[in-house]
């Protein structure tokens, strides 16, 4: 009987390691997920709706959640999570790698802000960045769900293969915090110049956003938005970018690459490769 | 313990149920994702499973591509889109079991369109690289495919009618019908319709043949080889065109060939091609067990075939191919916060989590819960 178990294991094995899979999602490791997150919070669902939206053309479900615990950011005691799709009599809105959030259940979620609603966010990665916390029945300790099996902490290959407790969770995402972020050199960032602060003849400091999402490492991702900072030195008719910092939700990593353009400086488009 | 049951159609669907009764108190399996609606409603138990009512499934293409982020075309970009969306489709109209296509299911491109972003309610099918609206791509996500079901009216009997936003009027033949369906691309993300993608890109038919079978009535697929499988990358190795058994199966359940069938390219109806293997999950004092993973494994080969969760109710049914199974029930999800019972809590399981003296067990496999959290 052993001998059946391990050829299904083997096949399990398989199935669930390969990333050689079509797909919707880009799959995350813990510490990208901490990297992309404006906010971390463990917490309790208390309400849920779903609701058309304005123009009558979607629907959205909202979800409030109660914390109980903010491991990133500083979110007030209560926050909405917006999420696509939901159902209102008999017409239903599926968008799949939706985390299905359970009324009265408890979850550590990785979120990130909606444009233009305060207070509002959604889970990074979707489903990915909802991580349901169970009480165990045989030791009554609360424990984690990892929802593929295991999780690629993004630090020294380390997994977390086990449901870990909710605080040994905890303290892999303090310590993914705690990492200093990383660039590897020859990440390629696509970025436009937003804005320049002129600092005396000839020099300025000059502000750029990302527009990939990029994924350099398992270990480090740049969302599309990051705000990107160099300083410029006119030579001749051409401006010479040396590119300083990268600020990843509010963290700043170094970088170092350095770019040419002519002409004005706002609004241009190029790609920093980090050196 | 309520064991499950096979139901042969064709073939000799041995299962391995009675040897896995001895390793588990429950016996357990299921098939692909499909969407779900009502799922766990008084009205509907075992979930309804909505479908395309009408032959074939016709889609829209909105070519604009704003954001630049479709490489690797020679040609003009629109013809490169379309190339390999219509190429998408088509494996999964040509898709086959055993080497047989057991699925009627056509589509057909119908023309352009202008949508930016997703709309439920116009009854118009439209695939796009439009969308920029933040809120619709949180990070990681490549592409998203939004499918709106409407399901029949508690109370109704015979088809019904439901209304599109332009005032059209649409004939629903079955309990639950897949009303519109709208896939977007990230404009984040770099896609080409190169054959080999470049590094950073990612291959719009592998991306485009997953989120088209979103779009066909499809879930997530559990199997790492699955082009549902719900995770992709850029390497050459991350490009999948091929569809798995799981898939094939899936796609064939929703669209069957039968002896009726007027489209597609059947070489044998699917209820005869095919077996059946159902049942439910079921354990003492805690009754059916909703969203335990199942999956079927080939016995001889070991090669996982298909897999799903099961009903709110603890039942399941799975289609499979001729042939000899086992049926291992991985993450059982449950039905309280109380508690999620692992493969620890069943006697007899040798090795359940990753235990160094098992170093062939699947880490932690009882947390594929999908959508269902």
């Amino acid at each position: 009987m052993k001998f059946r178990i391990s050829i299904l294991a083997v096949a399990m094995g398989f199935g669930l390691a390969s990333s050689a899979s079509a797909t919707t999602l880009v799959r995350m490791s813990l510490s990208q997920l901490a990297q992309a997150s404006s906010t971390i919070i463990q917490g309790q669902v208390v309400s849920q709706e779903a609701r058309w939206n304005a123009s009558h053309t979607r629907i959205m479900t909202y979800t409030t959640v109660q914390i109980d615990k903010a491991l990133k950011g500083q979110p007030p005691s209560t926050l909405t999570i917006e999420q696509l799709g939901g159902t209102i009599g008999n017409f239903h809105v599926h968008v799949p790698g939706t985390a299905f959030l359970r009324p009265q259940a408890q979850y550590v979620l990785f979120l990130e802000p909606v444009a233009g609603k305060p207070q509002t966010y959604h889970m990074v990665g979707m489903m990915q960045g909802a991580f349901r916390v169970y009480r165990e029945g045989n030791s009554a300790q609360r424990r984690i769900v990892l929802p593929l099996g295991a999780l690629n902490t993004g630090s020294t290959s380390r997994t977390l293969s086990q449901s870990p407790t909710l605080g040994e969770f905890q303290m892999t995402i303090s310590g993914a915090l705690a990492a200093p972020i990383i660039i590897p050199a020859g990440t390629a960032m696509p970025v436009v110049i937003e804005s320049t602060q002129f600092r005396g003849a000839g020099q300025a400091v000059v502000i750029a956003r990302t527009t990939s999402d990029l994924f350099p490492s398992k270990a480090v991702v740049i969302p599309a938005g990051s705000q990107v900072v160099g300083t410029a030195q006119r030579e001749g008719t051409k401006w010479k970018i040396y590119w300083n910092s990268v600020s990843v939700r509010g963290r700043q990593a170094h970088v170092s690459g350095a770019s040419e353009v002519s002409g004005s400086l706002k609004g241009q488009a190029m790609v920093v490769e980090a050196k | 313990m309520r064991q499950g049951h096979s139901t042969g159609r064709t073939g000799r669907i041995a299962l391995g149920l009675a040897a896995l009764a001895l390793l588990l108190p429950a016996v357990l399996l299921f098939g692909y994702n499909t969407f779900q609606d009502n799922l766990g409603t008084v009205q509907a138990p075992v979930p309804v499973v909505p479908r395309w009512a009408t032959l074939p499934v016709e889609w829209l293409l909105n070519a604009s591509v704003p954001s630049n982020n479709v490489s690797g075309c020679s040609a003009s970009l629109a013809t490169c889109i379309q190339d390999a969306l219509t190429a998408g489709f088509t494996t999964w109209t040509t898709a086959r079991v055993s080497g047989q296509t057991l699925t009627d299911l056509t589509t057909q491109y119908a023309g352009s369109s202008t949508l930016t972003s997703p709309n439920a309610t116009d009854c118009q099918n439209v695939i796009g690289f439009s969308d920029t609206s933040s809120s619709d791509f949180p990070t990681g996500v490549i592409a998203f495919t939004q499918v709106a079901t409407v399901t029949r009216p508690p109370g109704s009997t015979g088809s019904f009618t439901y209304k599109c936003s332009d005032g059209t009027m649409k004939t629903c033949s079955l309990d639950d019908c897949l009303g519109d369906a709208d896939i977007e691309f990230n404009p984040n993300i770099d896609f080409s319709t190169a054959s080999s993608p470049p590094a950073n890109s990612y291959s719009l038919q592998s991306v485009a043949t997953h989120e088209e079978g979103h779009f066909l009535g499809l879930d997530h697929s559990g199997i790492g080889h699955a082009v549902m499988f719900p995770f992709g990358d850029t390497t050459s190795a991350g490009e999948q065109l091929a569809l798995s058994t799981d898939d094939t199966i899936g796609i064939s359940s929703l669209f069957p060939c039968t002896s009726s069938s007027t489209t597609g390219n059947c070489a044998a109806d699917f209820s005869t091609a095919t077996g059946v293997i159902s049942g439910k999950v079921n354990l003492s004092g805690t009754g059916g067990i909703f969203a335990a993973h199942v999956v079927a494994v080939n016995y001889s080969t070991g090669s996982v075939v298909t897999d799903g969760l099961t009903n709110p109710d603890g039942t399941y049914t799975l289609t499979v191919p001729p042939g000899n199974y086992f049926v291992l029930a991985l993450p059982l999800a449950p039905n309280s916060d109380s508690g999620i019972l692992t493969l620890d809590n069943f006697s007899g399981w040798e090795c359940g989590y990753a235990d160094s003296s098992c170093t062939t067990v699947p880490q932690n496999p009882t947390n594929y819960t999908g959508r269902y959290h």
